[in-house]
């Protein structure tokens, strides 16, 4: 078992410093023109180590991490697909990572070029008409979203339009954004295989209706069957459709939200587009539009001039909703998505919708064999399916909880647990189209033999996981007798 | 009390905790001088800190050390009740994805600086940024906009038009700073430059000889 690393803190000693990355030191009569109000008394409390301490304590932490180059990573709903290394090289290039946002257009040709390419790629995916790349992740791309839906509305003088529909199955970003953006949330509920209620969905638009937000996938890793017909409801309301495309995965390169009626769509490129976001990011969240949407987009855009390229400012839209961040967005993403796209070509972009669900519904059928239950057993799956352990519980007393810990134990990271909600004991299962029928055998071997264990020595996996650098943590008393900022120990 | 601040700056400066009377009740910034590359405006990293009063409140997620079963220190996100996953519509935000990376790399940043090493920057930057003014102040028609303080910029007015000067210094292979004329218009022909401690004096002085040139060659323009 990992010996505790201490904290970067722990090992600081006065007077120690990694003084080879100091820059040189300046005269001091240069401070003079500061005024001795603005000083600060004493020097900040950062922790003073050498260089190769550094080194060894970021590297050892780095080491007690799961990740995709070193597990299989399963979590539903985050498609952790495995990050080719020549788009990171890419990205990387000094000319890239060294340009400044401010610099001139004239010297950022090819970066603009590559941007301008992205959004063309991502409207041909999306069936869009316009693409724009500043969000920075998918809840950032979904506020875009909702208030474009909103600008479009108060644009026609549609005031009364303030309410965001939301399957009850839908992440919880989708009616935290709606209520960002000034909406009244209103949830519909699910039928019970796992469709859209499409009788509640009649009953609940109206003409104060802005637009519903529609994940499919659903979170619930079951395609919705009656699209279409939840378009002509919401459209015929006078609403906007809304796709969010954290399950994009599931349809890439065979059908596009644009040709089912979609006004709006995200795209976590983090995820279907494989840049690398463990550690929680950064993403980014472009969004596609339909052609009523069109001048409502964030800037700044890129265009094309002949073979110049530029931005498009809020003097080019003037509709604009405006500035999701200072510049870009996060162009080092964009950067890794559009290198990924292009490694892919057409075909390859094909052969991800593909494969995504192929290995899903592989899985899902071989742990039906093995004996697992599954919510929707008389569906298909999309590019990730549940597994629900309600009978484990009630028999054996191991939860989901219980599984996805001793899972740990066998070098898998836990899929996604208790998400959606709508489920009781469920792991949503989602293994990417990067993984090998090998890998996903093991899983299967893996998960067999903890219900075994369930079954023969329940302790052993409702104490787990016993082989990682902690055991299960105390979340109440985090929340409870919070210690969220390091305190120096008093001499 | 809202402070927005550069984090190099505060190993110089006194720091928001202690403005005034009882303090900033919030501190915000940008976190990309900690470390992170340009890279045309992102990914960087955001910084948002409170009084322990406000917690509740903050956006995001938020990490805590707790204790472990057998009673071994660990690290969980905590709080989460505030978050999109739990509270839906109710929530403080809709953050989920967030700039990890950027803040790993500033984590790594302000443990090989440290405390010297980041006072070192913050005055190397202030030193340079001095002599960059004295510097571009001796070139005609270029004066300091502003007489107070500053730290690592400041705001020069120029006696003609600033874009043709910069787009001559571009051609001489210098991004001499920011046009601030149609930020500010009333602020007339103003230059807004910046020295950080990555610059030398030969940097320095290659901008004035430039800049004196450029100077002349958007005169005869």
């Amino acid at each position: 078992m990992p010996q505790r690393e201490p904290l970067i803190f722990e090992y600081s000693r006065a007077g120690r410093g990694a003084s080879d990355q100091w820059p040189h030191e300046a005269d001091p009569a240069a401070l003079a023109d500061l005024p001795a109000a603005l000083r600060r008394a004493a020097p900040p409390q950062l922790p003073e180590v050498g260089e190769l301490e550094a080194v060894r304590h970021f590297t050892r932490l780095s080491q007690l991490n799961f990740s995709i180059d070193t597990h299989f990573y399963p979590l539903g709903s985050c498609t952790m697909k495995y990050n080719p290394k020549a788009c990171n090289q890419y990205a990387m290039l000094p000319e890239f990572l060294a340009r400044h946002p401010l610099a001139p257009e004239s010297s950022g040709q090819g970066l603009l070029a590559c941007l301008y390419e992205l959004q063309e790629m991502l409207k041909a995916v999306s069936g869009m008409e316009g693409v724009a790349l500043s969000p920075m992740a998918g809840a950032h791309g979904e506020f875009a979203g909702v208030a474009m839906i909103r600008a479009y509305h108060r644009a026609r003088g549609d005031l009364k339009r303030n309410e965001i529909i939301v399957p009850e199955a839908a992440h919880g970003t989708n009616p935290a954004t709606a209520t960002m953006c000034g909406c009244v949330v209103r949830e519909i509920p699910i039928e019970p295989e796992g469709d859209v209620d499409v009788a509640a969905l009649e009953a609940a638009v109206g003409p104060n209706t802005a637009g519903i937000m529609l994940t499919n996938p659903s979170t619930l890793g079951v395609f919705e069957r009656r699209i279409e017909e939840v378009a002509r409801i919401v459209h015929e309301a006078g609403g906007l459709l809304y796709y969010d495309g954290a399950n994009l995965n599931a349809i890439l390169g065979k059908v596009r939200p644009g040709d089912m009626g979609f006004d709006v769509i995200h795209m976590n490129l983090h995820k279907t587009f494989s840049t690398p976001h463990g550690g929680g990011g950064p993403g980014a969240g472009a969004v596609g539009v339909g052609a009523r949407l069109v001048p409502f987009l964030p800037v700044p855009l890129v265009g094309r001039e002949g073979e110049r390229y530029r931005w498009l400012t809020e003097a080019d839209l003037p509709q604009s909703i405006g500035r999701l961040s200072a510049f870009m967005g996060n162009t080092g993403v964009l950067l890794r998505a559009y290198i990924y796209m292009r490694l892919l070509g057409r075909e390859g972009m094909q052969s991800v919708g593909e494969y995504a669900t192929l290995n899903a519904n592989y899985l899902m059928a071989r742990l039906r064999a093995a004996g697992f239950d599954v919510p929707y057993p008389r569906r298909r799956a999309g590019h990730e399916f549940i597994v629900t352990l309600k009978r484990q519980a009630r028999e054996l007393n191991v939860t989901a909880m219980d599984f996805a810990k001793r899972l740990l134990d066998y070098g898998f990271h836990a899929p996604t647990t208790y998400f959606p909600l709508l489920v009781p004991e469920c792991l949503l299962i989602e293994p990417t189209e990067t993984e090998s029928k090998d890998v996903l055998d093991v899983f299967v071997s893996a998960m067999s033999q903890i219900q075994k264990e369930a079954e023969q020595e329940p302790a052993r996996v409702t104490t787990a996981p016993h082989t990682m650098p902690v055991r299960r943590l105390d979340d109440v008393r985090a929340a409870r007798q919070l210690d969220l900022t390091w305190k120096p120990t008093p001499p | 009390m809202i402070a927005i601040v550069n984090p190099t700056s505060l190993a110089l400066l006194k720091p928001p905790g202690e403005w005034g009377a009882r303090g900033a009740d919030i501190a915000v910034g940008e976190g990309q001088p900690l470390g992170v590359p340009l890279s045309s405006g992102g990914p960087y990293l955001g910084f948002m800190t409170a009084r322990m009063e406000h917690v509740r409140q903050l956006p995001g997620r938020i990490v805590g050390r707790t204790l472990d079963v057998a009673g071994r220190e660990g690290f969980t996100l905590t709080l989460q009740a505030r978050e999109q996953h739990i509270r839906r519509a109710k929530a403080t935000s809709n953050i989920c994805t967030n700039q990890g990376l950027a803040v790993t790399a500033a984590t790594i940043y302000m443990s090989l600086m440290g405390p010297q090493g980041l006072t070192r920057t913050a005055a190397a930057a202030h030193a340079r940024t001095r002599e960059l003014i004295a510097a571009l102040t001796r070139v005609p028609g270029v004066r300091l906009a502003f007489p107070g303080p500053y730290f690592h910029e400041a705001v020069l007015t120029l006696d003609r038009p600033v874009a043709p000067v910069l787009k001559s210094l571009s051609n001489r292979g210098i991004l001499g700073g920011l046009d601030l004329s149609g930020y500010f218009p009333e602020l007339g022909n103003a230059l807004l430059v910046c020295a950080t401690e990555t610059k030398t004096l030969a940097d320095v002085e290659r901008y004035r000889a430039q800049l004196t040139e450029a100077m002349q060659a958007a005169r005869a323009a």
